[in-house]
C-alpha cells in the first residue's frame, strides 16, 4: 500500500512507503488455485482529483487521493458522509454523474492500464466483470420492475455472451443460492424481499462474474444490525473464496476492524491518515482519527457520553485553506490555516497528514494513561 | 388481477347509467320543441302533435327516462336518429373504424416519436438536444390542432398537392394530414412528459447500478430506466387515445372525415337529441374501458402496481 | 373576537398569517419570477396583447365592421398590415378587436371555472364525508364524457353569444379545479391552525376563507394562469365550429372560419389569427410555468 500526498516529490524517500516487497502476506486466505496470488498489485490510484461544477460553484470532492491495492487485499475508507468517499469509487468505475463531474487530475491504474483515459467501450467490459460495486441502499439499487433472476442472469450474459439464456439463468440460480436465496424465490421482484435479502441479491450480482475488485459503498448501513453482520460475513466468505480485493467505504470503524487489512481515513476529499488496521487502531495519530475513535462506544470503558467530533463538516464547495480539518481541530495552530500539510511517516505503512503530529500523539498518550 | 378487472367492470355499469341519466336530463330540458325542429315552422298543430306522439316526447319525464334506460341497458340499443331515421348503433359501428384508425395511427406515431425524443432530452439534460425538445414542444403545442390543419392544407394539399384536402377516399394519403395535425401537439407533449419522468428515474441508484454492472448507456436508458418511467407516459397515451376516440370534432369537420366526430357535430347542430345521447353514452363506455385498459397496462409494466391491486383486493375481501 | 386576533403559539399559527414571513416570501417569489427570463418574456407578451385588446379603438387603423368592396382580398401592405378580407375589412384591425373577444372568453371562462371550482372543491374537501363522496362521484361521472363534446353540447343548447360560451367552456373546467383543490385542502384540513380556529368558534365559512383557502389555493392560481391560453384556444375552436362568437364579430376562431373558404388563394387571411392564438398560448404557458416554478422551486423539472 502506498500513500502519496500532492506536490510531494516522489524522490522524497522518507514519504514513500510500502511496495509489493513489503506486503504482509496472508497466504492462508488466498486461493492457491487462482492464477494470481494475493499480493500482486491490482489497483493503483495516483493523485486522483475529482470536481463537480454546479452553476458557478466548484466542489472539490476528491483531492489528490493516492493509494494502492493488491489482489485479495481490502482497504477501508473511513470518514463522515460528504467527504468524497463515494466519489472515489465512482471515479474508479468511471460512472461519475454525467453532468458537472469530471476527473480533474490523476490516474487510476488497474492491472497496468489507466481507467481514466480508457475508452467507454472497454470500460463497459470491465464494469461488472472485473470491477463491480455494491451500493448503499439495496431498496433502491435493484431495478424494481425486473425479476431478481433476470437482473442476475442479465449481467452474467452481458459478460459471457457465449452462454445461452438457460445456462445464464442456471448460473444465476446457483450464485443466488450461495448468497442464501432459494430457487423458488428467484422469480420474485425486489419489492417482495426484505432489505437484507435484497442486499444479498446485490452482492450476488456484484460477484456473479468473479470480479477482481469489489467496491462496497456503505454496504450494510441501510440494514438492521443483526442482518449487517450476516451480510458482511457472507460477503467476506465469498470474497475469500474468489480472492477478490475490496474497497470498503464506511463510517463504521467496527466493520473496518472486522473486514479490512488497511484503513484510509478520509476528510474533506483527502486521505488524512493511512496505515494497516493494527497501526491505525493501536496508534491513531491524526486528530480526526482520534476524534472518530472517541465517537465509538467501547464495551470496556465506562463513559457517560460519547465525544463526537466537534463542529460540523465544512461544505465540500467551501473547504478551508490549509489543513481541511483545522476548523474543527483542537490542536490547530497558526501554520494549519494555510499552505500544504506535510505527510509524516510513523513507521511501517502508517502515514499521517498533520502539522502537529508530535503534540497530538503526546496529548493522546497522556489521555490514554490518565 | 382478474378479480380487479371484473370489479372495475362492475363499477363501470352505474357510472354509465349515471352518464345516461345526466345526458338525458340535459337534453330533456333544452328549450325548444323537437317536433318543430323536425317538421319546420310551417307544420300544423295536428302534425306537430302527431310527431310528438310518434317521438314519445309527450309523456312525463320519468317515463321517458325509464324508457330510454330500458332501451339502452336491456335492449342494448342506442336508439334511432330523429333526423336521419337511421339506427345510431349501426351508424357508430360504420363510422368507428375511421376515427379509430386515425386514433391508432396518431398514438403509434406519437409514441414512436415522443418517447425517444423525451429520453434523448432527459439524458442530455440542459444540453442542446434537451433545449431543442423543450422549445419544439413549447412552440408546437401552442398552435392548436385546427390551426395546424389549416396550415398543412395550405402547404401540403393546395400548394404541393401531395395529399387530398378532405375525405378518406385516397387510402393512407387521406389520413396523413389529419393525423399530422393532432400529432404536432401530442408527440411533443408526450416527449415533455417522458423527459420529466425519465429525469426522475435516471438519478436513481438502480440506473447507476446498471451502468456499474457494465451495461452500455443506451441499454441502461431504454431497458433499465424507461420501463420504470412508463406509468406517466401510459397515462398520457391513454388520455390522448380516449380524447381521440371522441373524434377530434373540429379536425373531422375541417377534413370532412366521416368519423364519429363529424356525426356528433352534425347531430348537435341539428339538435338530433337521440343521436347526441347515443354518442355520449357510447363514448363514455369507451372512455371507461380505455381507462381500465390503462390501469391494466400499469400493472403489466410495473410489478409494484400489481402488488397494490392485489393488496386492495385482499383488503376488500378481508373486510367482507 | 375575530379570527384574525387569534394568536396561538407554535404550530397553531397559520403559515400565511405570519406577516413577516409572508412579505419575505412574496419578495423571494417576485425575485425568482423576475429572474426567469422566459416567464418575464411570456408576461410581457401577454401584457402587450391585453393592451392591444383594451386600446383597440385607439390603435386599430380601421373599423372592424366597415365593409369596403373596393378593397377586397388585398395582400399585406403598409396600409393594411395583414391585408384585407373578402369584404375589404382590414385584417389587422379585426385581429386587434378580435383580441377583445378572445381574451374575454379566455379570462371569463377561466375565472368562471376557477370560482365555481373553488366553491365546489372547498365544500368537498373541507366537509368531507358524504358531501365529499357525492361530489367526487359526480365528478367521476362527468369526466367520462369527452370534454369537448360536453362543451359543444352545452354551447348548442344555450345558443351562441359571449355569456353562453363562457358558461359552456367554464362548466367543463370546474371539475378539474375542484378535484385539485380538494386534494390540496385534504392536506391542510388536519393542520393544527385549522383545529385552533375551530376551537375559537370560527364559523366554517371563516375557517375556509381565512385559514384553509389561503394555504391551499396557490396551485389553483398557477393552474388558472396556464389555463387561459388553453381557454383562448378552446373558444376559438368553438367559434370556428360556428358556435361561440358569430360573425361579423372578429373573434379569432370566427375569423379562421371566415378565412377557411378562401384559403386556396388568400392564406394570409388565416395567418394573422393563427399567429395571435399561438402567441397568446405561448405567452400564458411561459408565464404560468414561471409562476409555478417561482411559487415552489422544488417542482421545477
Amino acid at each position: 500500500m502506498n500513500f502519496e500526498h500532492r506536490k510531494e516529490r516522489p524522490d522524497d524517500g522518507k514519504r514513500r512507503h510500502g511496495g509489493p516487497d513489503e506486503r504482509r502476506h496472508h497466504g492462508h486466505r488466498g486461493d492457491p488455485g487462482k492464477q494470481f496470488q494475493r499480493g500482486d498489485k491490482l489497483l493503483k490510484v495516483e493523485d486522483l482529483s475529482v470536481e463537480y461544477t454546479s452553476g458557478k460553484k466548484v466542489v472539490h470532492a476528491a483531492n489528490h487521493v493516492s493509494f494502492e491495492l493488491n489482489r485479495g487485499e481490502s482497504v477501508g475508507i473511513v470518514g463522515e458522509s460528504g467527504c468524497g468517499r463515494s466519489t472515489v469509487a465512482e471515479a474508479i468505475l468511471s460512472i461519475l454523474p454525467d453532468r458537472g463531474a469530471r476527473i480533474s487530475g490523476g490516474k487510476i491504474m488497474f492491472k497496468g492500464e489507466d481507467l481514466v483515459t480508457m475508452p467507454e467501450k472497454t470500460m463497459e467490459k470491465i464494469r461488472g466483470a472485473e470491477i463491480s460495486m455494491v451500493f448503499q441502499d439495496p431498496m433502491t439499487a435493484l431495478n424494481p420492475v425486473r425479476r431478481i433472476i433476470d437482473q442476475v442472469s442479465g449481467v452474467i450474459r452481458l459478460h459471457n455472451p457465449e452462454l445461452s439464456k438457460k445456462e445464464a439463468e442456471q448460473r444465476g440460480i446457483d450464485i443466488l443460492g450461495t448468497v442464501g436465496i432459494t430457487p423458488d424465490r428467484v422469480r420474485d421482484y425486489p419489492l417482495q424481499f426484505s432489505g437484507g435479502m435484497q442486499q444479498r441479491v446485490v452482492v450476488a450480482i456484484a460477484l456473479c462474474c468473479n470480479p477482481e475488485l469489489l467496491l462496497a459503498d456503505e454496504p450494510t448501513t441501510a440494514l438492521d444490525v443483526t442482518i449487517q453482520a450476516q451480510v458482511l460475513e457472507m460477503m467476506k466468505d465469498l470474497m475469500t473464496q474468489r480472492n477478490t480485493a475490496l474497497i470498503l467505504i464506511t463510517h463504521n470503524l467496527g466493520i473496518v476492524a472486522d473486514t479490512c487489512d488497511n484503513v484510509a481515513v478520509s476528510y474533506g476529499g483527502e486521505i488524512v491518515e493511512y496505515g494497516s488496521k493494527e497501526e491505525i487502531f493501536k496508534n491513531p495519530s491524526h486528530p480526526y482519527t482520534i476524534g472518530l475513535f472517541g465517537a465509538v462506544p467501547d464495551i470496556h470503558s465506562k463513559v457517560d457520553r460519547l465525544t463526537p467530533v466537534a463542529g460540523i463538516m465544512p461544505e465540500p464547495s467551501d473547504l478551508p485553506a490549509g489543513c481541511k480539518f483545522h476548523t474543527r481541530c483542537p490542536y490547530a495552530t497558526e501554520c494549519c490555516m494555510s499552505g500544504d500539510v506535510p505527510v509524516v511517516s510513523l513507521g511501517g505503512t502508517h502515514i499521517c497528514q498533520c502539522h502537529n503530529i508530535q503534540t497530538v500523539q503526546e496529548a493522546n498518550k497522556k489521555e490514554a494513561t490518565a | 388481477m382478474v378479480r380487479y378487472v371484473i370489479r372495475r367492470l362492475l363499477i363501470t355499469i352505474p357510472i354509465i347509467v349515471a352518464v345516461a341519466i345526466i345526458v338525458f336530463t340535459l337534453m330533456y330540458f333544452v328549450p325548444g320543441d323537437p317536433a318543430v325542429l323536425i317538421l319546420g315552422e310551417a307544420a300544423s298543430e295536428e302534425e306537430l302533435a302527431a310527431m310528438r306522439e310518434y317521438l314519445g316526447i309527450n309523456r312525463p319525464y320519468i317515463v321517458q327516462l325509464l324508457d330510454y334506460l330500458k332501451q339502452l341497458f336491456i335492449d342494448f340499443d342506442l336508439g334511432t336518429s330523429w333526423i336521419y331515421k337511421t339506427n345510431i348503433t349501426t351508424e357508430l359501428y360504420n363510422r368507428m373504424p375511421t376515427t379509430f384508425a386515425i386514433c391508432v395511427y396518431r398514438i403509434l406515431v406519437s409514441a414512436c416519436l415522443g418517447i425517444p425524443l423525451g429520453v434523448m432530452a432527459a439524458v442530455n439534460q440542459d444540453r442542446w438536444p434537451d433545449k431543442l425538445v423543450l422549445w419544439m414542444s413549447s412552440i408546437f403545442t401552442c398552435i392548436p390542432n385546427y390551426c395546424w390543419a389549416l396550415l398543412f392544407i395550405v402547404v401540403f394539399a393546395l400548394n404541393l398537392g401531395w395529399f387530398p384536402i378532405y375525405g378518406v377516399s385516397q387510402g393512407w394519403k387521406s389520413y396523413v394530414l389529419p393525423c399530422l395535425s393532432i400529432l404536432m401537439g401530442s408527440f411533443t407533449g408526450l416527449a415533455r412528459q417522458t423527459r420529466s419522468s425519465m429525469l426522475e428515474v435516471i438519478r436513481s441508484d438502480y440506473v447507476v447500478s446498471a451502468r456499474a454492472q457494465g451495461y452500455s448507456r443506451n441499454t441502461v436508458y431504454y431497458l433499465h430506466a424507461l420501463p420504470n418511467a412508463l406509468i406517466p407516459i401510459i397515462t398520457i397515451l391513454g388520455t390522448q387515445f380516449a380524447a381521440g376516440l371522441g373524434g377530434t370534432l373540429i379536425l373531422e369537420t375541417i377534413f370532412s372525415i366521416p368519423g364519429v366526430g363529424l356525426y356528433v357535430t352534425g347531430a348537435i347542430t341539428k339538435r338530433d337529441y337521440p343521436a347526441v345521447m347515443g354518442c355520449v353514452v357510447f363514448l363514455a363506455i369507451l372512455f371507461c374501458l380505455i381507462m381500465l385498459g390503462v390501469d391494466v397496462l400499469y400493472a403489466i409494466v410495473d410489478p409494484r402496481v400489481r402488488v397494490q391491486y392485489e393488496a386492495k383486493g385482499a383488503k376488500r375481501r378481508h373486510k367482507a | 373576537m375575530t379570527a384574525n386576533e387569534v394568536k396561538t403559539p407554535g404550530t397553531g399559527t397559520p403559515p400565511v398569517e405570519e406577516e413577516e414571513r409572508k412579505q419575505s416570501g412574496a419578495r423571494e417569489f417576485l425575485s425568482r419570477l423576475a429572474h426567469n427570463h422566459l416567464a418575464m418574456f411570456g408576461g410581457i407578451v401577454f401584457l402587450i396583447i391585453i393592451i392591444l385588446a383594451v386600446f383597440a379603438d385607439q390603435i386599430a387603423p380601421y373599423d372592424y365592421m366597415t365593409i369596403n368592396m373596393d378593397e377586397t382580398y388585398l395582400r399585406p401592405s403598409l396600409e393594411h398590415l395583414f391585408g384585407t378580407d373578402q369584404y375589404g375589412r382590414d385584417i389587422f384591425s379585426r385581429v386587434l378587436y378580435g383580441a377583445r373577444w378572445s381574451l374575454l372568453l379566455g379570462f371569463g371562462s377561466t375565472i368562471f371555472s376557477a370560482v365555481f371550482g373553488i366553491i365546489v372543491g372547498s365544500i368537498a374537501g373541507y366537509f368531507g364525508g358524504i358531501v365529499d363522496s357525492v361530489i367526487m362521484r359526480f365528478i367521476d361521472i362527468l369526466q367520462c364524457i369527452p370534454g369537448t363534446l360536453l362543451t359543444v353540447c352545452i354551447a348548442v343548447i344555450l345558443g351562441s353569444g359571449m355569456w353562453n360560451t363562457i358558461f359552456a367552456m367554464g362548466f367543463g373546467g370546474i371539475w378539474g379545479t375542484a378535484r385539485m383543490l380538494r386534494g390540496q385542502i385534504l392536506t391542510v384540513r388536519g393542520q393544527e391552525y385549522v383545529e385552533a380556529a375551530k376551537a375559537t368558534n370560527c364559523t366554517d365559512f371563516q375557517i375556509i376563507t381565512r385559514y384553509v383557502l389561503p394555504n391551499s389555493i396557490q396551485p389553483i392560481i398557477v393552474q388558472c394562469c396556464s389555463h387561459i391560453g388553453g381557454a383562448v384556444t378552446q373558444a376559438a375552436g368553438l367559434s370556428f365550429l360556428g358556435l361561440g362568437i358569430q360573425p361579423p364579430y372578429p373573434e379569432w376562431g370566427a375569423m379562421l372560419n371566415d378565412g377557411r373558404a378562401y384559403l386556396r388563394y388568400y392564406p394570409n387571411m388565416l395567418l394573422a389569427p393563427i399567429v395571435m392564438i399561438a402567441l397568446t398560448v405561448l405567452a400564458t404557458t411561459f408565464f404560468g410555468d414561471g409562476l409555478r416554478d417561482a411559487m415552489d422551486p422544488r417542482l421545477k423539472e
